[in-house]
């Protein structure tokens, strides 16, 4: 039975299918959504027409002899370089808008004006050294929620995994027994599911991510690189909030301790997730086991007869209690598991913890091939930082990013290089300028550094030695801060007071 | 152009005219093709819009280069759809004097898009000219709706509300591009019972 969609939401829907909303909306949208099935399949069907227009990716080529015909537009200054005209503005600025300067009754002489005007009404921010470029107050915050959520995207991943991917493997001692957390122990014959039966238990495990507020200690164990390592990790999960980790090496000596962000709750691409672990996988489950005792399903993903991943899923509440993953060879390289756990659904804030750790502002995930691209835009956008492979480029919009968040590494080590246009106004917090390296550098769980070059704030984020780091640092360019002559400080500072005054 | 942030001041040299063509051309014309859509109005769109290009290029003003490409293609285009709909229009307040007159057929009288599916090519060319351009930019150019709005210059929410009223006919002409199951609703089988079921909202 399907119900016909909300009118009132129409144009909500479409936005959101172009990721074009605003937080606000957004979240009221999908509220909505995950309680009307008319609207789900609506925004599914514009999904559909948006692919059908956008998925075709052999475009159209020119005629051949199109480029030499438009070549000779120019007649004999063809090949004179344009010496005259304004060309190196290559990323993004503001195009003069004939709308605002009729709405503001300015002049023809104070177009630019009107499109500085635009710029500070937040339309875009300029990358050209002579607009003002957009402050850049601490980028250390935004680039460690990019960090540790990257680690964290996935909801069937316990938090406690990327809080010990975070923490430095040095840290954490190789396993002295050989003895895996096991599951409680299992008395009763397990009751086999249905298929039906299974999908919907994922389905309530992935939406009850970040729905419930718990407190509770993990054992984790990671194989890397042949050696098994163990951690305890104190989890405390508060409702959208995010969780608070503290990660134990096996002595009990404190490793890290940091918050990982709550993960971004959509039903759509909950499912979606879902749909491609079904078909490229064979899921089972089973009822009646136990996990720090509590009742749970127990539901396992395996491929050509081996066993890929297996979930421990709380049966009164759809919380992860434990997951094991296995590599091809059938050996376990990660397994979290909750030796004790509480759990209530209460809202009370986290206070302790500095208010900044963000949500991500990239949201578009782009081939690595892509870095060609963006370095003609002029972005740095290396293969390699410090011996790091580029493995992922994310940034906050397909086309004329404002932000790039590239990731590099080498399986064990992970460089997060965070790249943002503006002018970074001060030091960032906790950091201490290092000459050597000409950046602002904090050390700690992670280390980062900050640095201006050009137009363009970089901020490092590591889990690698300070070696790493600084390699890393020294890979990139050092150019000097783009400067505003006074002239330009004062224009500046005029746009700053027409936006008010024209707002 | 590369890495324009690297280059010392003093080693730095602007593009020529041919860098400029050979830079943009492929993008401009795949932007006028998916316009106008088909190849012959595409060729003359293009070469309309660099010879504008060439000639105000004294008259660039601050912005993306690439940005201001958009918006002269597509202001050139509406302008020419609109001319072609006999309907009397101002003109563009810049410059209006250089435009070039250029009196395209309409897209579905010759439609030969090579990639887009044919039946999603038609679709698109039965769009108003407003909606099209719009729609383009957003879904087969990828702008976001920042950047469609600086470049068609209107507002965020009328890009918005452009969009969508594009795509809402694009999928009424593709109901049967739906999975099964959906094509009812849009084929004219106003499912009248449920909508008195559901209170009139304020929109």
């Amino acid at each position: 039975m399907s119900r016909r969609p909300c009118g009132n939401l129409a144009e909500l829907r479409s936005a959101y299918v172009d990721n074009a909303l605003a937080d606000g909306d957004r979240d009221r949208l999908l509220i909505h959504l995950a309680d009307c099935a008319a609207c789900r399949s609506d925004v599914a069907e514009l999904r559909h027409i948006r692919r059908l227009l956008s998925g075709s990716r052999t475009y159209p080529t020119a005629p051949t002899d199109l480029s030499s015909r438009l070549v000779a537009i120019a007649g004999r200054q063809a090949s004179d370089p344009l010496w005259s005209r304004p060309f190196r503005r290559t990323s993004t600025g503001v195009l003069p808008s004939q709308r605002r300067a009729r709405r503001v009754q300015l002049g023809s002489a104070t177009l630019a004006l009107a499109a500085l005007v635009s710029t500070a009404a937040g339309l875009g921010y300029s990358a050209a050294p002579s607009m003002s470029l957009a402050a850049v107050d601490d980028p250390t915050a935004q680039a460690q929620a990019e960090f540790t959520s990257m680690l964290s995207q996935s909801k069937l991943t316990s938090e406690s995994v990327g809080a010990v991917m975070l923490a430095r493997a040095e840290n954490l001692t190789p396993a002295l027994t050989s003895q895996l957390p096991t599951a409680d122990q299992e008395t009763q014959p397990r009751a086999r599911l249905s298929s039906l039966e299974v999908r919907s238990v994922l389905e309530r495990a992935s939406s009850a991510a970040g729905q419930y507020s718990y407190s509770g200690t993990q054992a984790v164990t990671a194989t890397v690189r042949g050696h098994r390592l163990m951690a305890t990790v104190d989890v405390d999960a508060r409702k959208r909030q995010g969780s608070q980790v503290t990660v134990y090496n096996e002595r009990g000596e404190q490793v890290m301790s940091g918050i990982v962000p709550p993960t971004v709750t959509s039903r759509m691409v909950d499912r979606q997730l879902l749909g491609l672990l079904a078909r490229n996988y064979v899921v089972s489950g089973s009822k009646g086991s136990k996990v720090a005792n509590r009742p749970a399903t127990v539901i396992e993903a395996s491929t050509g007869g081996r066993l890929a991943a297996r979930w421990w899923i709380d049966d009164s509440t759809g919380l992860l209690l434990g997951q094991e993953n296995y590599d091809r060879s059938g050996q376990l390289i990660l397994s979290s598991r909750f030796t004790e756990v509480q759990i209530g659904d209460g809202e009370s804030i986290i206070d302790h913890l500095p208010p900044r750790l963000g949500v991500q502002t990239t949201t578009t995930t782009l081939t690595v091939s892509s870095a060609a691209d963006l370095t003609t835009q002029g972005w740095s956008c290396p293969d390699a930082a410090a011996g790091l492979a580029l493995v992922r480029i994310r940034t906050d919009r397909p086309e004329n990013p404002n932000v790039l968040h590239l990731i590099y590494s080498d399986g064990l080590s992970t460089v997060s290089l965070f790249e943002q246009q503006g002018q970074l106004t001060g030091p960032p917090s906790g950091s201490q300028w290092d000459a050597s390296l000409g950046a602002y550098v904090r050390e700690g769980t992670s280390g980062t550094a900050t640095w201006q070059a050009g137009t363009v704030v970089y901020t490092i984020v590591t889990d690698g030695s300070a070696e790493l780091l600084a390699e890393a640092v020294r890979d990139l360019p050092h150019t000097a801060p783009a400067s505003r002559t006074t002239m330009e400080r004062i224009r500046a500072g005029w746009v700053a007071i027409l936006a008010r005054v024209t707002r | 152009m590369a890495l324009l942030n690297d280059v010392p001041e003093a080693e730095w040299a602007p593009p020529t005219w041919e860098e400029i063509v050979r830079e943009h051309s492929a993008r401009v014309y795949r932007l006028a093709y998916r316009l106008t859509g088909n190849p012959h109005d595409a060729e003359d769109l293009t070469q309309d819009v660099f010879i504008r290009v060439f000639r105000s290029l004294d008259r660039f003003q601050p912005g993306t280069f690439e940005g201001w490409l958009h918006r002269i293609t597509t202001n050139l285009f509406l302008d020419g759809a609109r001319r072609k709909q006999k309907i009397r229009f101002d003109g563009l307040p810049d410059g209006s004097a250089e435009r070039l007159a250029s009196a395209w057929p309409s897209p579905s009288e010759q439609l030969a898009d090579a990639d887009l599916d044919h039946d999603v090519a038609a679709a698109l060319a039965a769009l108003s000219p407003e909606f099209r351009a719009a729609v383009v930019l957003c879904d087969i150019e990828g702008l976001s709706y920042e950047e469609i709005a600086s470049v068609l210059d209107v507002k965020i929410g009328t890009v918005r509300s452009r969009i969508h009223r594009g795509r809402a006919h694009l999928r009424a002409a593709l109901a049967h591009r739906q999975p099964s199951g959906e094509r009812e609703r849009y084929l004219g089988v106003r499912d009248e019972t449920r909508q008195s079921l559901e209170p009139a909202r304020a929109g």
